[in-house]
């Protein structure tokens, strides 16, 4: 492990990003195993704090689909000494904000205040994490509106069809099922089954706390110290595990229908590297660029602005520790569903036949590259980005995005489109209109 | 090499860093916030040409004029332009907004010359190609198509036709009105650019690595040549007045059914524009009732009692007459109890004012979001120029939080007596939970 218990580690300048040029970035890890994030930037009055769990769905019961996300609902309902929406009047007196999401390996809560108002809401927003109760009363209120949630999403087309190309990408996988849980939360779910779930999973050994901002060093690791307290470590848990991921070996395809719908989706997947290959990821993340990033990307001109084919198209590539997803979707005609696909298949099996021309390489790189700096000028996005690569393990990698980037070639992205990007075997999932 | 003009005024906009506003000879406004922090350097370009200044019968043309505006100029094709801007990785962006139209770009520092230049290009000799004219226009019908979709748009949509009148621009929920849309032509972008794209109906803000000197210079070198026409800029004839229907009729009710899990329920009232007295009073409102977890609304109907997961509201600063809209997403069987509790709440604001401890609490809410608000370079170059083109002056970022302090519970009482009453009313949902409603409307 590259982390160091006794002195902090920091990156010179050269490394650090965005808007903190001049601020390393320090990392140490306190003795109860509690990793600690720091970077200290004066220049405007505000502080992010941005907390990281290694307890999203990966870390579920097998049993209890969407408990991690009941979780996150239940941290926000108080412990012992901190009242339900204690925080949140806290916070947002000052104009300061709070906020939570799950994921598929972590869940992730955050606060952005004043500087001058940090103390005590950093106490409160630590005591809520470490010291959740789950009180009855409110887990049986919160369910209504985690149902609404999932209402909410079932009733977003697009949502529907990414998790269903997940699920034949990941078969066998949590990765495959929603972040949210099924359509219905399992029902004997229960307060307690929550509060055994964050025992096990909000160790200190588990998390990261992300500082960020107007905040000198010593001042932040003293305030972590003073308020980050655990009951009682728990050590020695086994992470659960699965079966490792694999491509899928032929195109795997669900169609789908709908009312109340006027155009058609179309999303296809191909399972990616895991972690323990960032400079790939970021080669996906290139390409994903390539494909549909900006008027001059191949599908972009090709689909939209030449043929007419489609309404819009986008790609992305989703890093994950287990093994990540690449995505083409399309909004289309419905009647252009087949030949949209036929044609993403002959974009892909170009990209893999012959080298990508330096011009538009660069091109790409430049837009990742500058997008990655416009994306890290405020402090709760860059508290966000070291926190989830610290959470996935690849903190160093992170903050060498820019240059992995700059270094990528012809070559590589070549290889990689023959080694993921199959244009045979992929996931797809159709959505179309239909009348009621 | 002309001397830098003095600045016309200055403004401390955010720990440490000025704003100041330059007057070019043609009557371009330019706004500068100097912030070394980063190497980037975000503009906004503002033109008085949004929704507001549609001829009759082109709603939709301010739409098809920024989807087009980058897809040609007399010198380069739309795939050169594209080249151009994304060879070097920046962004540039172009969209219209009610009051007025955006040109939105963000590059390192050392591009930004070769952009500004661009965005100048695009501004001022843009050439409207017929194909990307025919394909925007075949893009934009789609996506008001497309609106049935979303459950919140065809609330939002609805709501909007019940409060203002047919052909007034805040009426529109999308790029505007289908048939007038398929009818224009090129030569139509093309009158209404010249109409609307002159330098003295223009404000150019920046933030970031500059110095005020080069923002001036910068903007000389690639807008002064450009010389304002001879007539005179036509005030936007769209903003009139709306009158409130005096009486509750079944015009205030607008039902959409649509097959979803989910009900929307959305109540609207007409508010004041940003012109008028009460604006601070109803933003403040806006605070306590809908802005964030520990508003009203937020607390009452979703912590209490688990009607929704998103409830929420919006009052968008407006330079005409604007509305003050909440909303929730609840299960079909709650509609009926959702609306109620919706309407009790507003009745509410209008039964006795705010305690002084609520008031209080709302305000210093609203001025620490307002600070926070400050921190990027495109965040402090939007609201400087969206200030100076809304004509209120760089200077509105210093009056608008006094505003607010001096507030008191009375005239935040009586401004909701004023406008929170009335409430229209917007609902989308299943045909089961919209039965009840179906026969009234």
């Amino acid at each position: 492990m590259w982390l160091d218990h006794y002195s902090p580690k920091s990156w010179d300048s050269a490394q650090t990003i965005g808007a903190a040029q001049a601020c390393p970035v320090h990392q140490r890890r306190l003795e109860n195993g509690l990793t600690v994030l720091h970077q200290y930037i004066p220049s405007v009055p505000v502080v992010a704090v941005d907390i990281w769990v290694k307890a999203g769905v990966t870390s579920e019961p097998e049993a209890a689909p969407g408990l991690a996300h009941v979780l996150e609902h239940m941290i926000f309902k108080g412990t012992e000494t901190v009242a339900p929406q204690q925080l949140d009047r806290l916070l947002e007196r000052q104009g300061g904000i709070v906020n939570a999401a799950t994921g598929y390996d972590y869940a992730h809560y955050y606060i952005v205040t004043l500087a001058d108002q940090l103390e005590v809401c950093f106490a409160t927003f630590v005591n809520l994490l470490i010291h959740a109760a789950v009180p009855e009363a409110e887990f049986r209120q919160e369910l209504d509106v985690i149902c609404a949630e999932i209402d909410q999403a079932y009733d977003n087309p697009d949502w529907v069809v990414y998790q269903s190309a997940r699920q034949l990408l990941f078969p066998h996988h949590p990765y495959g099922r929603p972040v949210i849980g099924l359509a219905e939360l399992p029902p004997l779910l229960s307060a307690a089954h929550t509060r055994d779930f964050h025992h096990q999973c909000y160790q200190p050994d588990n998390m990261t706390i992300v500082l960020v901002g107007d905040l000198p060093h010593e001042q932040a690791i003293d305030l972590v110290q003073k308020h980050c307290d655990w009951p009682q470590v728990l050590l020695g848990r086994e992470p659960l595990s699965f079966s490792p991921l694999m491509p899928l070996g032929q195109r795997s395809c669900h169609a789908m229908e709908t009312p109340g719908i006027d155009q058609a989706r179309l999303t296809m997947a191909w399972l990616g590297p895991d972690v323990s290959a960032p400079a790939q990821g970021y080669g996906l993340d290139l390409l994903s660029v390539l494909l549909t990033g900006g008027r001059t990307s191949r599908l972009v001109a090709d689909l939209l602005e030449q043929r007419g084919w489609a309404h819009d198209v986008h790609s992305e590539f989703f890093l994950q520790r287990e093994g990540g997803c690449f995505t083409i979707s399309v909004w289309l005609d419905p009647k252009y569903l087949e030949v949209v696909e036929t044609l993403i298949r002959e974009h892909i099996y170009q990209l893999g036949e012959t080298c990508i021309p330096e011009a538009e390489l660069h091109r790409c790189q430049q837009l990742v590259v500058n997008d990655f700096t416009f994306g890290t000028e405020m402090v709760n996005q860059l508290a966000g980005l070291y926190g989830y690569y610290s959470i996935l393990g690849e903190l160093e990698q992170a903050l060498a995005y820019p240059q992995l980037i700059q270094a990528l070639e012809p070559q590589h992205l070549q290889n990689l489109v023959q080694l993921y990007l199959s244009p045979n075997n992929y996931a797809i999932t159709t959505l179309q209109p239909c009348s009621l | 090499m002309l001397p830098l003009p003095s600045p016309l005024i200055s403004v401390p906009v955010t720990s440490g860093l000025l704003c100041q506003k330059f007057k070019l000879a043609n009557g371009l406004v330019v706004l500068v916030t100097e912030n070394p922090i980063a190497d980037i350097i975000a503009a906004r370009i503002f033109v008085g040409a949004g929704s507001i200044r549609e001829p009759e019968n082109q709603a939709g043309i301010a739409y098809l004029t920024a989807a087009t505006l980058t897809k040609g100029t007399h010198r380069f094709s739309s795939a050169e332009i594209a080249e151009q801007v994304e060879s070097v990785g920046a962004s540039l962006g172009v969209e219209r907004a009610s009051d007025y139209f955006l040109l939105s770009l963000k590059t390192v520092s050392e591009d930004f010359l070769d952009i500004l230049t661009l965005a100048a290009e695009l501004l001022r000799t843009p050439s409207f190609p017929e194909p990307e004219v025919e394909l925007e226009k075949r893009l934009a019908l789609q996506s008001i198509r497309s609106q049935q979709e979303q459950t919140f748009t065809l609330a939002l949509k609805g709501l909007r036709q019940s409060l203002f009148p047919l052909g007034h621009p805040y009426n529109q929920t999308g790029p505007g009105d289908p048939d007038q849309i398929a009818q224009l032509q090129s030569t139509d972008l093309h009158q209404y650019h010249q109409t609307y794209f002159r330098p003295d109906n223009m404000v150019i803000s920046l933030s970031g690595n500059l110095t005020p000197t080069e923002a001036v210079e910068y903007c000389q070198q690639v807008f002064g040549d450009w010389s304002a026409p001879e007539q005179e800029l036509l005030p936007p004839q769209a903003l009139q007045q709306v009158v409130k229907s005096p009486l509750v009729n079944e015009s205030n009710l607008s039902v959409t059914p649509q097959p979803t899990q989910q009900s929307i329920v959305m109540l609207g009232h007409l508010a004041p524009s940003v012109q008028e007295p009460d604006y601070a009073a109803l933003k403040l409102l806006y605070t306590y009732l809908c802005n964030g977890l520990s508003s009203r609304l937020f607390v009452e109907l979703r912590e209490k009692q688990g009607l929704a997961y998103e409830v929420s509201g919006f009052y968008p600063t407006r330079l005409g007459p604007s509305h003050f809209v909440v909303y929730l997403g609840t299960a079909a069987e709650n509609t009926a109890i959702s609306l109620t509790k919706l309407q009790a709440e507003i009745d509410r604001l209008r039964q006795q004012p705010l305690p002084d401890e609520e008031l209080a609490t709302a305000k210093s809410k609203l001025l620490g979001q307002y600070v926070l608000g400050k921190q990027s370079n495109a965040q402090l170059a939007h609201l400087m120029g969206w200030y100076e083109a809304l004509g209120l002056g760089i200077h509105y970022d210093q009056t608008f939080p006094k505003q607010i302090e001096c507030l008191k519970a009375e005239t935040v009482y009586q401004a909701a007596c004023q406008h929170l009453y009335h409430s229209h009313i917007s609902l989308v949902g299943s045909e089961a939970a919209m039965q009840p409603w179906l026969k009234l409307s």
